[in-house]
């Protein structure tokens, strides 16, 4: 696939018929990457893309050397530079280590020690591989005024105030933490940085300064960068050239622009359509991989789609908040220090028609889920009225019994498919909770309507007895959506439905809900951060920051002719 | 800090009066006349009348709680049996008739005895426990991992009483490898100090070092695969390293927690570990006093350990605050 290196130009990084298998417990294996191989030239920013568990990670740590020797096994040839990683004593492959190859995680929170400050951490990553000097006793004190001196000036670079140097991880933002982390892998100028989903868990237009900055940075300082990441959308706007991966092998490489408009194969086509972008015509079928059509829109063509949103604009809202205020803490006593409380919510209405979906954007922080959690009676509001089908529930916090009332006609997906089911109950002790607690069907009914509702969302009867760990994100994110309409809710509240899951997946839940949406006639509340799914799947939005809505209004209004000047700032971060 | 410090004295003060309260509640509740006591059992009525006025006891009970907490505070003069005056200056814990000393000289008199013995206890929980723990995880599944917590997994299962006289009989009196264990003031020597208490140390160390081990290691074995330990390592840092700056530091708020409150049990007396090997200590004081009815002994012992329990906690949550920035001391 790559031509041979030439001995003057050697590849920053070349690895060759790599394969990389774990060990488990009771001696199964598990081949994470299956031969490998690539190249990686001097100055050039590789993308490797692919869904989870495609073992485009593991590569990245097999090239650090940094997986576990006792369960792991790792053959072929990493080449960093020329010199040999896999297989190579750890002395050497540690000398290798923050000094020719650095990585960059995907969360930084978890990977900047919280117990040291981003300058001290920063300065190590230097010491770590500054020379030791010949005069011992002298050079001590001075590495380290030396390696602090470094550690300032490269947080200057990355744009944070040398000043901040001081402060520990948890008091910066995502978004700076992640300059610190990046702060900390160029501290030696390695020939290769290896970034692992680095803006994954960052809001669009942090995202795009981040990748900005990596791309400054490669220029400035000619180091190579592999870009790991899920995202194609990442990759468009930095890569060089791409590689895909899937079940552990490279399934397609070429120039980035080539395969984004000519890929040859089809997964890597439908990798790159499967996530809607500004410009897919709102509420089509994505494209998926392996899709599992559902049984009850088998043969449908799109209800839903463009002409749902004529319809959608009854007299009385479904749903309703008026001048929502919502403030979290603020407590004050005897001897402390008072700190005024959190205005989570600051003023917001927000109404839903029956039939409707409400898309409710925003950065992390905006308040939208808070706002979410009010409508579904799990949040107290501090002010403002809450209204569902004209009745007030702004008590359903406080109120055991109406919020049980409440909860019979409001159900809720929630974000992450691994924490919102437990994990010791099956699927039918799961599905059938709701209809437990709020109906008289006896065991036998409820476990055929467990059937019926696990159809419905593209799973079998079959699955009835399973337990969650058996299934894969997208599956459970089924089974969420199957126990929320377990009850024939007349609002579906889904707070980031599809954010946890690989694009291939979200298109599969998208394209499930909108099937849902159009047969059941469900009203949705659709809390997420992502403009393109909102665009792709709502009829009405509402833009939220910092706990105020700046803009709402139909979709196309909205999209098309944004007002608000926070609006067109978030559309320009869009990828 | 300075609003922290000030808030968690009250709160201790306010738990360690409620203790005194309890404590003097004891007093009363119990089946006994420390007045009877305190005359002896050759006294007839009309004389325990007169001691029982003499020591107060005829006062109703709330000014002689009163009473004993201005003693607390201020000192307080206090009747012997026989109505002479003893003077017994603040922090003032009572009068023990049966030992004929202030409570509190009699605890000053065996508190070296604790201090010594609840020190070099700490010190092998420490090393043996936590050390234990910390390289048993590190080598998790070898030989190494199985031997050491099989060993620590010992010491929880023995009790005191056996493996302290079968060492001591095995150790100092079969083969004379160890010196009999007694109590040599520090000042008498430190080598003579320590080889006097070695073996108490070992036993009440290796005895207790077991649930510190464990914790060790899980917590070890948890924050071993975190993040941020694999960021150290990807700076170039060699494993152990890593592994020493990073996951130790990672793991050891629990374990903070926990030598806190073992430190504050220690050091309110081991009686078991006395008692073996003939120490004499707070432990024994306090058991003791309850054997003897000598109440305001029992009331100070009482107050002591839950002083040194109340200290220690706090004492451990301002370490764990400083090995972590997160922790916010509230």
């Amino acid at each position: 696939m790559t031509p041979a290196p030439s001995a003057r130009d050697l590849p920053a990084l070349s690895v060759r018929d790599l394969t990389v298998t774990f060990k488990g417990r009771g001696g199964t294996e598990t081949t994470a990457v299956e031969g490998l191989s690539f190249d990686l030239a001097p100055g050039e920013v590789l993308g490797l893309v692919g869904e989870s568990g495609s073992g485009k990670s593991t590569v990245g740590l097999a090239a650090m050397g940094l997986h576990d020797p006792a369960r792991t096994r790792v053959s072929g040839s990493v080449l960093i530079g020329g010199e040999e990683v896999v297989g190579a004593p750890e002395s050497a492959v540690r000398a290798l280590r923050g000094s020719r190859i650095a990585m960059v995680f995907q969360d930084a929170l978890a990977a900047l020690s919280p117990f040291h400050t981003v300058g001290a951490q920063l300065a190590e990553a230097y010491r770590a591989h500054a020379p030791a000097g010949a005069g011992a006793v002298v050079s001590a004190g001075r590495r380290r005024a030396d390696a602090r001196e470094k550690a300032l000036a490269m947080l200057e670079r990355v744009g944070i105030p040398a000043a901040r140097a001081r402060d520990y991880p948890h008091q910066f933002s995502g978004g700076m933490r992640q300059r610190v982390m990046i702060a900390m892998a160029l501290m030696n100028r390695p020939d290769v940085l290896i970034a692992d989903e680095p803006t994954t868990a960052l809001d669009a237009r942090v995202q795009r300064q981040v990748l900005e900055l990596l791309v400054e940075l490669r220029e400035e300082s000619g180091t190579a960068v592999l870009l790991v990441t899920h995202d194609v959308g990442v990759v468009a706007g930095t890569c060089d050239r791409m590689l895909v991966m899937r079940g552990g092998r490279g399934l397609e490489e070429g120039p980035t622009r080539k395969l984004l408009t000519a890929a040859a194969h089809p997964y890597t086509r439908a990798l790159i359509g499967a996530a809607p972008t500004l410009n897919t015509v709102p509420g089509t079928r994505l494209p998926t991989v392996d899709d599992p059509v559902p049984v009850a829109a088998a043969g449908g063509g799109l209800p839903g789609g463009a002409g749902r949103q004529e319809a959608a604009a009854p007299a009385r809202p479904l749903a309703e908040v008026v001048d929502l205020h919502v403030e979290f803490g603020g407590r004050r006593g005897l001897l402390r220090r008072g700190r005024g409380p959190v205005r989570a919510v600051r003023g917001v209405s927000l109404r839903i028609g029956p039939g409707e979906t409400l898309g409710l954007v925003g950065e992390s922080g905006s308040g939208k889920s808070t706002t979410a959690r009010v409508l579904a009676g799990l949040q107290r509001p501090t002010s403002g009225d809450v209204r569902f089908d004209g009745r007030d529930i702004t008590r359903a916090a406080a109120d055991t019994r109406l919020r049980r009332e409440l909860s019979r006609d409001v159900q809720l997906v929630f974000q992450d498919p691994y924490a919102s089911l437990n994990p010791r109950r099956t699927v039918e002790e799961i599905v059938t909770t709701p209809l437990r607690v709020h109906t008289g069907l006896d065991k036998g009914e409820r476990r055929a309507r467990a059937a019926e509702l696990l159809e419905q969302v593209g799973l079998g009867a079959a699955h009835l007895h399973r337990y969650p760990h058996e299934f894969s994100g997208g599956q459970r994110q089924r089974i969420g959506i199957a126990r929320a309409l377990a009850l024939r809710p007349r609002l579906v509240i889904a707070d980031e439905p599809v954010s946890a899951l690989d694009v291939s997946v979200q298109a599969q839940v998208l394209n499930l809900l909108m099937d849902l949406r159009a047969e059941l006639g469900l009203s949705l509340l659709f809390v997420s951060h992502d403009l393109a799914v909102v665009r792709h799947f709502c009829d009405r939005v509402a833009v939220m920051r910092a706990g105020s809505v700046v803009e709402s209004g139909a979709r196309d209004e909205v999209f098309d002719d944004p007002k608000a000047p926070y609006t067109r700032e978030l559309l320009a971060a869009t990828m | 800090m300075t609003g922290y410090l000030l808030r968690r004295t009250l709160q201790a003060a306010a738990v360690l009066l409620a203790i005194t309260a309890a404590a003097f509640g004891l007093f009363y509740a119990a089946p006994s006349d420390p007045a009877l006591i305190a005359c002896g059992p050759k006294c007839d009525t009309a004389q325990v009348e007169a001691v029982r006025h003499s020591m107060g006891l005829d006062q109703p009970l709330a000014g002689q709680y009163l009473d004993y907490l201005r003693g607390l505070v201020a000192g307080r003069t206090i009747s012997d049996v026989d109505g002479s005056p003893i003077d017994c200056t603040a922090p003032c814990l009572g009068y023990s008739y049966t030992l004929h000393q202030p409570v509190l000289d009699a605890i000053g008199d065996r508190f070296p005895v604790t201090l010594s013995l609840a020190g070099g206890a700490l010190t092998v929980i420490v090393v043996l426990g936590i050390g234990a723990g910390f390289t048993a995880a590190l080598r998790r599944g070898t030989a190494t991992d199985r031997l050491l917590s099989g060993f620590t997994l010992v010491g929880a299962s023995v009790q005191i009483y056996f493996l302290g006289y079968a060492l001591q009989y095995l150790l100092v009196y079969s083969t004379g490898l160890m010196p009999p264990p007694r109590y040599v003031p520090l000042a008498g020597g430190p080598g003579a100090w320590a080889a006097g208490l070695l073996l108490p140390w070992l036993v009440l160390g290796f005895v207790n070092a077991a649930v510190f081990a464990r914790l060790a290691r899980s917590q070890t074995l948890e924050t071993m695969h975190e993040a941020y330990v694999r960021t150290a390592r990807g700076k170039g840092l060699t494993a152990l390293r890593a592994h020493a700056k990073y996951t130790a530091r990672g793991a050891a708020g629990p374990l903070v927690q926990l030598l806190g409150l073992e430190a504050g049990a220690l050091f309110g007396g081991a009686f078991i570990t006395e008692t073996v090997f003939g120490l004499g200590g707070i432990g024994k004081l306090a058991v003791d006093s309850v054997v003897q009815n000598d109440l305001p002994t029992v009331v100070g012992t009482v107050l002591l350990a839950a002083f040194f329990v109340v200290v220690f906690v706090a004492l451990a949550d301002l370490v764990t605050a400083r090995l972590d920035p997160r922790v916010r001391l509230a």
